[in-house]
């Protein structure tokens, strides 16, 4: 087998273990609630509540029926084996406050997320590493310090404050972009055009239909960019001074002395050394990531998945939903950092050489 | 050799407004005292009835948000909130990062491996699920032991218990969902750092030497070792004071209970910030004196942090 697929077996079996930890944590802090609370997560759904209210017997029996059938009475590992089952069996139960199955409703909410990290991250990633090698090659100059300036503001303005400026400046004063999500004009187009992946803008230009692909991209823009902006902070810092440490170092010099130019050094050796930094801060900041993507659909109202966990909010008790919500996002954000560790391997030489040799040896 | 930290602006700067901030939190009931039977720093002046904001007076400094809540005595009580929130938050996830990080680099062997293997893995949960996670467990004990009317229509079975609440309940009523979550989720960087530390410090000769004349573990750790390896540690704490009361911000207005009191003056008049007639800035007190009071919070404690690396890192004493 090549070294670089049995690296990436090793980081998915590392990505499973790391899965099996979580729900582990998950799961046993759901079975500390009291056990009346978990019963009441699985009462059916065809229920007639009158009647259980003034027959206590059927009240009791049905209780049983419930901890029995669900195992909640059983010891921590068999109930976990049994959720794994059920995960694994696509059911990841029913959820009270959506009226629906949890699978299913993640699934529809799915690709609106999708939208919005896909578009975010092919932005923020060019954006910041452009600002990034700019401020580092110019150090100390204009532009260095304009890159610092803006760095630093937008580290500290909260994720929720710039979101409401641009709203404020964006929607209401100049009209430029439509209110938040797809609302639901928009999102009743799946009755006249045909849906391919689910994601509107991709839909809509299969369908040809330019119309729509643009109301949707109005609709797209705003999160997106405050998405972006939020995390081009950090991303930026980090290049610059990866980038400016590593044009210190003395290979940099021999190469000045052999009379590279500096076009030549900057792209074909710095560069790519300091991408590795890059792409592994990317892939350690995938979780804030993910984090600024809920929080960015709640306040845009767009309808993604975070509505899921945040609709059952406090005093709305609805495990299985929240439960799948976790279980999803910790997943999404494995996936990310598996690609980002993979890529780094791909780009870098020097890591590439040490992984897939060591890989070899062993 | 070692400058005098207070020769440099930069630090008098931050040593200003670190006391700004702590003396607004220690006299808030003297800057801006309350009413009898007012708490959370929310003060009505005039009819709370009133929807519309009114604008800076002699009667609320700093205007009122919607329902009258006079924006400066939030402003100044809810300093106190962050101060003790992000103090209170930072020492937790220190305490368990210290004690998980040092452990495991002592011991060493498969240990390390599994803690470290768990605190990568605790690094992929993105905080918000794990609030929202917290979130969902309180209230489903919360519910069990106050139960409750609505959860009660929707299913019998979970009935109310018992009408009287033990202390141990009580407590378990008053715990904040987000400063669990972020106590139990981002305790992970303070590990990482210390078990990396440890492990280079452990194997120096005094360790040895130490080891050699009978010390036990435990002593050595906190005697020889920890006080070589906290440097880092006492940075990263400053600057997650501020970043940990940004969260808890941010996490109330999206519609957690993280009780921040500045953030439960902005939800109160989110829907005045987009103003009114296409003007974002007609009402500009409702938003902008909180918002900058947060910005500053987090910049002062990053800074802070910033100082507090140069003078403690070594390589940079000139």
């Amino acid at each position: 087998m090549p070294p670089l697929f049995r690296f990436i077996f090793k980081r998915i079996f590392i990505a499973l273990i790391t899965l099996i930890i979580l729900t582990i944590v998950l799961y046993g802090t759901i079975a500390i609630t009291p056990i009346e609370m978990r019963v009441a997560l699985y009462m059916p759904q065809n229920i007639n509540l009158q009647v259980l209210f003034n027959n206590p017997q059927a009240l009791e029996n049905l209780k049983q029926r419930i901890i029995k059938e669900y195992h909640l009475n059983d010891p921590f590992p068999i109930q976990y084996m049994i959720w794994i089952k059920n995960f694994f069996t696509k059911n990841w139960g029913y959820s009270p406050s959506l009226k629906q199955e949890v699978l299913p409703a993640l699934l529809r909410r799915a690709p609106a997320t999708a939208e919005l990290a896909i578009y975010s991250l092919l932005l923020l990633i060019p954006l910041s590493l452009a600002s990034g090698i700019a401020a580092a090659v110019h150090k100390d100059k204009a532009v260095d310090y304009v890159v610092r300036l803006f760095t630093l503001g937008f580290m500290f303005i909260p994720l929720f404050i710039l979101a409401l400026l641009l709203l404020a400046i964006f929607y209401v004063s100049l009209k430029w972009f439509s209110l938040g999500g797809m609302n639901p004009d928009l999102f009743s187009i799946g009755t006249s055009i045909h849906s391919y992946t689910g994601l509107i803008t991709i839909d809509t230009l299969l369908n040809q239909r330019f119309d729509l692909f643009f109301k949707a991209l109005q609709h797209l823009t705003l999160p997106v960019v405050t998405l972006v902006f939020s995390q081009w902070a950090l991303l930026t810092r980090v290049t610059r001074t990866a980038l400016i440490e590593e044009l210190k170092k003395n290979y940099i010099l021999s190469a000045k002395a052999k009379g590279a130019s500096s076009h030549m050094i900057l792209w074909n050796h710095a560069l790519k050394n300091a991408l590795g930094v890059f792409l592994s801060n990317t892939a350690l900041s995938a979780a804030s990531f993910v984090t600024g993507v809920f929080i960015v659909e709640r306040i845009y109202l767009w309808p993604g998945v975070s509505d899921m966990a945040l609709r059952s909010g406090s005093y709305q008790p609805d495990a299985p939903a929240v439960m799948g919500f976790t279980v999803y996002s910790v997943i999404v954000v494995l996936l990310i950092m598996l690609v980002m560790d993979i890529l780094q391997v791909i780009l870098n030489p020097y890591i590439s050489r040490d992984v897939l040799e060591y890989s070899n040896a062993k | 050799m070692r400058n005098n930290p207070l020769t440099r602006w930069q630090t008098l700067l931050v040593l200003l407004f670190l006391s700004l901030i702590i003396f607004t939190a220690l006299f808030a009931d003297a800057i801006a005292p309350l009413n009898s039977g007012e708490s959370n720093g929310f003060r009505i002046v005039g009819n709370p009835l009133n929807v519309v904001p009114q604008p800076p007076s002699s009667r609320a400094l700093l205007g009122t948000a919607p329902g009258q809540i006079d924006i400066f005595t939030s402003l100044i009580h809810g300093t106190r909130n962050a101060l003790l929130f992000g103090i209170g938050t930072t020492f937790f996830t220190a305490s368990i990062g210290i004690i998980i990080g040092s452990i495991s680099a002592l011991t060493g062997g498969w240990i390390d491996q599994l803690s470290m293997r768990i605190t990568d893995a605790f690094l992929c949960i993105p905080i918000i699920a794990g609030i929202a996670f917290f979130d969902q467990v309180l209230t489903l004990i919360k519910m069990s032991v106050i139960g409750n009317a609505d959860w009660y229509m929707l299913s019998p079975i979970a009935a109310p218990t018992s009408p009287f609440i033990s202390e141990a309940q009580a407590l378990l009523l008053n715990l904040n969902p987000v400063m669990l979550a972020l106590i139990i989720f981002c305790w992970m960087s303070y590990a990482r750092v210390l078990n990396l530390q440890v492990l280079q410090v452990k194997q120096l000769e005094y360790i040895t030497a130490a080891r050699a004349i009978g010390l036990k573990p435990l002593r050595i750790l906190r005697l020889h070792i920890l006080p070589n390896c906290i440097a880092p540690i006492i940075v990263l704490v400053a600057k997650d004071i501020g970043q940990m009361v940004i969260l808890q911000a941010t996490f109330t207005f999206i519609g957690f209970s993280g009780n921040s009191a500045w953030a439960n003056v902005l939800v109160e008049s989110r829907n005045w910030v987009i103003g009114a007639g296409g003007n974002p800035f007609v009402y500009w007190w409702t938003y902008l004196p909180i918002t900058l009071a947060i910005i500053f919070f987090g910049i002062t404690w990053n800074l802070l942090g910033d100082e507090l690396n140069n003078y403690l890192d070594p390589k940079k004493w000139t």
